[in-house]
C-alpha cells in the first residue's frame, strides 16, 4: 500500500506568531439614581473614551441597569464571562478593575505549582539505559 | 443621558475582524503557516508591539555592567519595530575555538532549549512555552514583547553552550598575600597576612589571571553561583500574555489559649509570558557585531 501522508493542522499558538487579546468585550452597567453608581458614572464620562481609543480591539457596551449596583462584565474568547460589581468605587479603582478584566484570560483561577508549561517534547530526549555512557559494574 | 449616543460613538471606531487564520477558534482550519508579513498583520497588533520601550530591557540586563542605552533601530518594513538589545560589554566578543567549531552544529540541530534567568531565577524554556512568573510585573500591558538577555545554558539534543564559571571569591590566601611581621615593642612577635592593595598600573598579570579566570567547575567554590552567557550569542523573546490571579486563600492567625482568630486574605497576581523565539546566532552574525535583531 502506498505511503499515506499524515493530515495535520497548524497548532494554534497565541503569542508566538501574532498576539490576540483574550478579552473581546466589556459591558458597563450603570444607574442614574443609585448612589453606588456615582463613581461609575464619572468613569463613563471622563475615563472611558480614552480607554476605548487605546483599545480598539475590545468591544465596549454601555447600558443602564436601573435600580441596581454598577457592574463590569467581561467576555473572553474561550466563551467565559467575568463580572465585577463596582459599587461605591472611585473612577481610578474602576479603571484598575477594567485593566484586570482586560489582562485576564477567562480561565478559572487555579494555583499553578510549576511555572513553565510546555507542549513540546523534551529537547534532549528521554533517558534510556541502552544509550549514553552505560553502566559500569 | 448616556446610553445611545455614547454607544454609537464607541462602536463607530470598531475595526474589522482580523483574517480567519489569526482567530484562535478558527486557527485549526488552515494547514498553511502564515507568518506576520506587513500585509497580513492588522494595525492593532503592530501598535501593541511598538508599545515596548527600552526602559523595560534595562530592568533585565546585568546589573554590574554599565547599561549602554542603544536607540531602537528602525527594522525593515516587513517586521514590527523592536528595540535593540543592550549588550553586556562594549568590547568585541571573543569566541573560543570550541565555540567556533561547534556552534554551527548546535544551530543545525532541530529543537533548542534555553535556561533563561528572570531576576536570577532559572526557567528552562523552548519556543511556545508559557511561563507564569512568581510576581506581578508592573508597567507592562498584554501584547508587549520582552527580550530575555540573561541565560546560563543554551542547548540542543547533543550540544550545550555554557558560560565559563564565575570567578571564585576565595577567602583563603591569594597568590599575592604576604606574611608580615607587625612592628611590636615587646618580646611577643605578631605575624599577620596582608594582601597588598593593587595599584592600577602595577597589577601583575599572573595575579589577575588567577583571580578572574577560574577552572571549569569547582563545586564547593561555585556553589549557588551562576554565570551568564554573553547576550550577543542568542535571541530570546517573550510576549506578555496577561495577568493571572491565584484563588483567594485565607490564613488564620491565632495563639494558644486565645479565642480571637484573625483571618488574613491573600490573592496574588502573576504575570504570564509566552516565549516567542529562541534562536542562536551564527558565528558570522556574532562577530559582525550586527545589533539588528
Amino acid at each position: 500500500m502506498p505511503l499515506q501522508a499524515l493530515r495535520t493542522v497548524a497548532k494554534p499558538q497565541n503569542g508566538v506568531g501574532a498576539f490576540i487579546l483574550q478579552c473581546k468585550r466589556l459591558d458597563f452597567h450603570y444607574c442614574d439614581w443609585a448612589g453606588s453608581s456615582k463613581g461609575m458614572n464619572a468613569f463613563l464620562t471622563k475615563t472611558l473614551p480614552a480607554f476605548a481609543a487605546r483599545n480598539p480591539g475590545i468591544e465596549l457596551h454601555v447600558s443602564p441597569r436601573p435600580g441596581r449596583h454598577p457592574v463590569l462584565r467581561g467576555a473572553y474568547i474561550n466563551g467565559c464571562h467575568k463580572a465585577i460589581c463596582v459599587r461605591n468605587m472611585q473612577p481610578a479603582e474602576i479603571l484598575d478593575k477594567v485593566q484586570l478584566l482586560k489582562a485576564g484570560s477567562g480561565e478559572k483561577l487555579r494555583r499553578e505549582r510549576r511555572p513553565v508549561k510546555s507542549a513540546n517534547e523534551s529537547v534532549r530526549g528521554v533517558w534510556s539505559p541502552f544509550h549514553g555512557g552505560g553502566y559500569k559494574v | 443621558m448616556l446610553s445611545r449616543t455614547l454607544k454609537r460613538a464607541l462602536l463607530d471606531s470598531r475595526l474589522p475582524l482580523p483574517p480567519t487564520f489569526l482567530l484562535p477558534w478558527a486557527a485549526g482550519l488552515t494547514t498553511v503557516s502564515h507568518t506576520p508579513e506587513a500585509g497580513n498583520v492588522p494595525p492593532p497588533l503592530i501598535d501593541s508591539a511598538q508599545h515596548v520601550s527600552t526602559d523595560r530591557q534595562a530592568m533585565k540586563s546585568a546589573s554590574k555592567q554599565p547599561k549602554s542605552a542603544s536607540p531602537a533601530h528602525t527594522a525593515p518594513a516587513t517586521a514590527p519595530k523592536l528595540p535593540a538589545p543592550s549588550s553586556t560589554g562594549t568590547s568585541p566578543i571573543a569566541l573560543s575555538q570550541s565555540v567556533r567549531d561547534l556552534l554551527p552544529l548546535l544551530q543545525a540541530q532541530g529543537s533548542h532549549y534555553i535556561t533563561a534567568h528572570i531576576f536570577d531565577r532559572p526557567y528552562l524554556l523552548t519556543q511556545g512555552d508559557t511561563v507564569r512568573l512568581p510576581f506581578f510585573m508592573k508597567d507592562v500591558a498584554p501584547g508587549d514583547i520582552l527580550r530575555l538577555n540573561k541565560a546560563s545554558n543554551i542547548g540542543s539534543r547533543d550540544y550545550t553552550l555554557k558560560a565559563s564559571a564565575a570567578a571564585p571569591k576565595l577567602k583563603s590566601s591569594t597568590t599575592t598575600t604576604v606574611e608580615v611581621l607587625d612592628p611590636t615593642s615587646g618580646s611577643l612577635a605578631s605575624h599577620s597576612r596582608v594582601m597588598p592593595t593593587p595599584s592600577p598600573d602595577s597589577e601583575t598579570p599572573s595575579s589577575t589571571a588567577a583571580r578572574t579566570m577560574a577552572p571549569h567547575f569547582i563545586p564547593h567554590i561555585a556553589k549557588g553561583k551562576v554565570s551568564y552567557l554573553d547576550d550577543r550569542l542568542f535571541v530570546c523573546r517573550a510576549v506578555v500574555m496577561g495577568v493571572e490571579a491565584e484563588p483567594m486563600r485565607v490564613k488564620e492567625k491565632t495563639k494558644r489559649r486565645q479565642r480571637k482568630v484573625k483571618s488574613v486574605k491573600s490573592k496574588h497576581r502573576y504575570t504570564i509570558l509566552k516565549v516567542k523565539e529562541v534562536r542562536i546566532r551564527g558565528v558570522e552574525e556574532i562577530e559582525g557585531g550586527d545589533e539588528l535583531d
